[in-house]
């Protein structure tokens, strides 16, 4: 038995009693610190710069990932063209551009005759610092390694060399939907809707398949897996959640291939019932915190807190969505029924951050008693009535620095960053900067 | 000639666009380098290079294989360290196929350091084990049994604590590394003199570590240390560590247990020792991971010494053996053939028939052709010590039933077996048994066996041997020469220019003109066509005279032939034989 450091707190707490701790210690931060967050910057463009070229889609510049490096000196943001855009953060914490390149072109599929979407489904980074910053990307069915650097300086502004290091393609039949590295430096899982796959970042050309959901007989398909991540500090282990509103967790040392899993994680204590329980159920995204002690699921109308080592129920139900209940079905006719939202949680473990409609976001502490809601626009911005449901306003998006109080947003083309307000010192200035791109 | 013009070739070259151009001139630094003689190369040559280290990766991985060579162009084993500042960049880069060729590099030239270079060696493995990047810290975990080994006595104590510093390492891959070098640095150690108590602590804190990555690496240093320092010393310090592998959360680590189980009992020595050791083996041959099971099944042969110590232990390893062959995988009753069969010179002829003969046979019944292969292919083993009767009474029922299965492919099967049958068990077995059987195939409906068949027939003559082919082989499928089938007449024609190349001119003159002259008149222009063939084969066996004299008039008639085909070919074969 033993006693869990908490770094971020600088504190242990013994293993029997460390969730209470922890809750404790979380709710005291949060009094001591209110969660007010200041807007501190916007980028995106509005206006479509080739607008004579009609094969561009309007929503070609929305994002679709955001990703902090574990350094906490970058920003990777993925849109839906293909772009990835990396910012650097500066001194005063404003972020400004680093480095942009096109991770992956739309392919066409001769076997199905179907365009393969360029779209940038998910970044991550590659969890240890070498001299070069290393960024993996995916869209649905290619995974790309590549790495940044800083070749020299040209008029004093760096000049940032991108080059792509590896190519994984060829293993998944269904579309990819996460990725996620190996805690161990060397390998990293790919899932797609019904298999997750085990890569080593050296080897390309073969991969092993570690889960397959896919069933003999297609017609009897309930389920597909809608995102995965491995544990942050163990390396023998992963969750996987699935349109059920079900988590597993995954213990690669169980067995060598097609495991089965080692636990399920279900609540259905918050279900609504009705018709769109099970639309409402699917989990669009599964985070462990960076200590590693608790998983978060996000699903439609709730976020859920879990604590591995109890599957009989989850250890807190955050439900901020019972607003969109009265407004299911209009939300099921306009398919935003549909939406996939993240979520993120703090470096320190104690807080997340969800996204919602209407332009806003949701900043807890982890165990859901204190709820901000705040709406991702610049200060200049006219005021938007809550009242009235606007789900064409998302923000889907949604990733939290490793180690500072700085918020990322994805909301269709533009990001925000959100800075947490320092007690000690005076408000942030409210910065507007547009980065054209 | 210039003496600016080399260097200044390369540098231009090293900037061209074309990557080709680029591994072109690092490939050809050799001949630039002696070309330009020790000195400028010492003083121009390797300063540039140090420069130029921003480039692809297989340019960076062509340039640590060439100066892994260049001990002669720099001057000789006292001029070495001028290599080392490039090979230490190369050493630290991120792409690890470039890191291992450095290493690589480092290590040949290893072999002949002066002390002076040592020197330098030293602190330039220091600088790379302490790094703040972690890829040059893995590299310098592979290279340290090398450092170790040649630095003096004074320096070991620090080189060893920096080791340990690395083996305790923050990032993963450094650690894992440090420890997969343990048991290079252990092999270097010499008995008393080695830093016992921080070598075991080091092994017993990864042993414990949470990445089943390092853990499993663990088995074999385990034994290293064990092999080094006796079973005394084994028996107090390693054998808990060891017996709680087999019991390892993580298949991988069990999975090395099972597989280096000869090593663990050889270091753990006394009898006691061993039958604990044993139990944990036996359970993993059921361990509920497929992987661990043919790991541990390979292994099984590695158990022969310890048949002879325990008629109980002897006993309680062939029941678990037996088991086996009922396994759900088939790659662990793929595993046993092999393995089982080695355990058969320590069992004896009596022990051998008892024990493992049931288990070949049941296994040589299986539903899966890969097991059954794997038989075949082991049989060698067990052929010294039951011999040849005993087995071939056994096999051929067996064989003879694949041979005549209604599915081509499993006949084909049998057809492979054949030549391995043959070159394990001998003439007298093959004369006996397998000559009819391979009549049969020569004649079986399906084209690929009978041409399959063929290939076998030459392989085996090529271990029985021409005379053997001539007396036995030949006369027995002669009579195919006029059977009713057209097929099977070409089937003989193109086995015998399959054999041709064993066979002595003598008999090629003497033995085979008659039926060749007769098959040559043949009624089917496709058997025309093919003695044309064979006849061509022949051609490179006789001597020209009697080429001339016996087949020559042939092949002019078949040059006359009413079919085209026929004639074409007839010309071909004389052409090739002028």
């Amino acid at each position: 038995i033993r006693d869990i450091v908490v770094p971020a707190l600088g504190t242990t707490f013994p293993m029997e009693s460390f969730n209470t701790q922890f809750e404790k210690a979380a709710n005291k931060f949060y009094a001591e610190s209110p969660s007010v967050w200041d807007f501190s910057q916007m980028f995106g463009e509005e206006d479509n710069e080739n607008s004579d070229d009609d094969s561009q889609d309007a929503t070609d510049n929305y994002i679709s990932s955001l990703a902090f490096d574990p350094q906490g000196e970058l920003l990777a943001v993925g849109y839906n063209s293909g772009q990835v855009v990396v910012l650097t953060q500066q001194d005063d914490w404003t972020y400004q551009l680093y480095s942009e390149f096109k991770s992956h072109d739309s392919e066409f599929d001769c076997l199905t005759s179907t365009e393969i979407e360029e779209k940038i489904n998910m970044i991550r980074w590659y969890p240890f610092q070498s001299q070069g910053q290393f960024l993996m990307t995916t869209n649905d069915k290619t995974i790309k390694l590549f790495k940044l650097w800083n070749k020299g300086y040209v008029d004093d502004t760096p000049d940032i060399g991108v080059k792509q290091r590896r190519v994984f393609s060829g293993a998944h039949a269904y579309n990819i939907n996460s990725i996620s590295f190996n805690s161990d430096g060397e390998t990293f899982i790919s899932t797609d809707d019904l298999r997750i796959n085990l890569w080593h970042t050296d080897v390309s050309h073969e991969t092993f398949g570690v889960v397959d959901i896919k069933p003999d007989d297609m017609e009897e398909l309930t389920e597909v897996i809608t995102c995965s991540e491995f544990h942050p500090n163990d390396c023998g282990l992963f969750v996987y959640a699935t349109s059920k509103g079900v988590v597993r967790l995954c213990d690669l040392r169980d067995s060598a291939l097609c495991k089965g899993y080692s636990k399920t994680f279900k609540d259905t204590e918050s279900d609504i019932g009705g018709f769109f329980q099970e639309l409402v159920t699917t989990v669009s995204d599964v985070k462990w915190s960076p200590c590693g002690r608790f998983l978060l699921s996000r699903d439609y109308l709730t976020m859920k807190i879990w604590d591995p080592r109890m599957d009989s129920r989850a250890l807190r139900t955050i439900k901020f969505h019972d607003h969109l209940i009265p407004s299911l079905c209009d939300l099921y006719e306009d398919d935003s029924i549909f939406d996939k939202f993240t979520c993120s949680w703090s470096g320190d473990s104690m807080r997340i951050v969800t996204g919602s409609y209407n332009g806003s976001f949701y900043v807890c502490d982890a165990f859901g008693s204190h709820i901000t809601q705040m709406t991702a626009a610049p200060p200049s911005a006219p005021q938007r009535s809550n009242n009235i449901l606007d789900s064409s306003h998302k923000v889907l998006h949604t990733a939290w620095h490793p180690s500072g109080d700085v918020i990322g947003l994805g909301a269709k083309d533009f990001g925000f960053l959100y800075l947490k307000q320092q007690d000690d010192s005076e408000s942030e200035s409210e910065e507007e900067e547009e980065e054209s791109q | 000639m210039d003496k600016l013009a080399p260097v200044a070739l390369l540098m231009d070259e090293l900037k061209n666009d074309d990557i080709q151009l680029r591994l072109n001139s690092i490939r050809n630094l050799p001949r630039i380098a002696s070309g330009m003689g020790e000195e400028r190369t010492q003083q121009e040559l390797l300063p540039f290079i140090q420069d130029s280290l921003q480039d692809e990766d297989e340019v960076l991985f062509a340039l640590a294989e060439e100066l892994g060579k260049f001990t002669d162009f720099v001057g000789g084993p006292s001029f070495v360290h001028l290599l080392f500042p490039a090979l230490e960049v190369l050493a630290g880069v991120e792409e690890s196929f470039v890191r291992d060729k450095a290493i690589q590099s480092l290590t040949s030239l290893s072999a002949h350091f002066t002390d002076k270079v040592l020197d330098e060696f030293l602190k330039m493995w220091k600088r790379l084990a302490t790094s703040e990047w972690f890829q040059p810290r893995t590299s310098a975990c592979c290279l340290f049994h090398i450092a170790y080994n040649q630095a003096p006595l004074n320096a070991k104590p620090e080189l060893l604590s920096v080791y340990k510093a690395l083996a305790a390492d923050t990032v993963p891959m450094v650690k894992r590394s440090a420890f997969a070098d343990f048991k290079l640095f252990v092999g270097t150690l010499m008995k008393d003199t080695p830093p016992i108590t921080e070598v075991l602590a080091i092994l017993q804190t990864l042993s414990k570590d949470d990445l089943d990555t390092v853990r499993l690496l663990a088995v074999e240093n385990a034994v290293a240390l064990g092999t080094l320092m006796g079973t005394e010393f084994s028996n107090q310090h390693l054998k808990p560590l060891l017996l709680g592998f087999s019991a390892d959360k993580s298949w991988r680590v069990r999975y090395m247990f099972g597989s280096k189980i000869g090593e663990i009992i050889s270091i753990l020595g006394k009898n006691q020792v061993q039958a604990e050791a044993l139990s944990q083996f036996l359970r993993l041959l059921k361990d509920p991971e497929a992987e661990v099971r043919v790991a541990s099944t390979s292994a099984i042969s590695a158990l022969g010494p310890t048949l002879n110590l325990d008629a109980g232990i002897a006993k309680t390893i062939i029941s678990a053996i037996r088991s086996i062959t009922g396994d759900e995988s088939y790659h662990v009753r793929e595993a046993l053939a092999p393995s089982v069969f080695g355990l058969a010179s320590f069992l004896g002829k009596e022990g051998t028939t008892e024990h493992i003969l049931p288990i070949l046979s049941t296994l040589l019944k299986d539903e899966e052709q890969e097991v059954r292969h794997s038989v075949v292919s082991h049989l060698g083993k067990v052929v010294s010590i039951l011999g040849v009767e005993e087995l071939s009474q056994h096999l051929l029922p067996i064989i003879i039933s694949l041979a005549e299965d209604r599915q081509w492919r499993v006949r084909i099967s049998a057809t492979l077996y054949i030549p391995l049958l043959a070159q394990q068990l001998g003439v007298e077995f093959f004369n006996k048994q397998l000559l009819g059987l391979s009549h049969q195939l020569l004649t079986d409906c399906v084209a690929t066996i009978r041409a399959a068949l063929g290939k076998s027939l030459a392989e085996i003559t090529g271990f029985f041997g021409a005379e053997w082919a001539q007396q036995v082989l030949i006369p027995k499928i002669m009579d195919l020469s006029h059977h009713n089938n057209y097929l099977y007449r070409i089937t003989l024609l193109q086995t015998l220019a399959l054999l041709v190349p064993s066979l002595e001119p003598d008999f090629i003159e003497n033995s085979l003109i008659s039926p060749i002259f007769s098959m040559s008149k043949d009624p089917v222009a496709n058997v025309r066509i093919n003695v044309c063939k064979v006849v061509a084969a022949f051609s490179k066996k006789l001597s020209n005279r009697s080429y001339a004299s016996l087949y020559q008039p042939l092949l002019s008639e078949l040059q006359r032939d009413s079919d085209h085909d026929v004639q074409y070919f007839a010309t071909q074969a004389l052409l090739d034989h002028p």
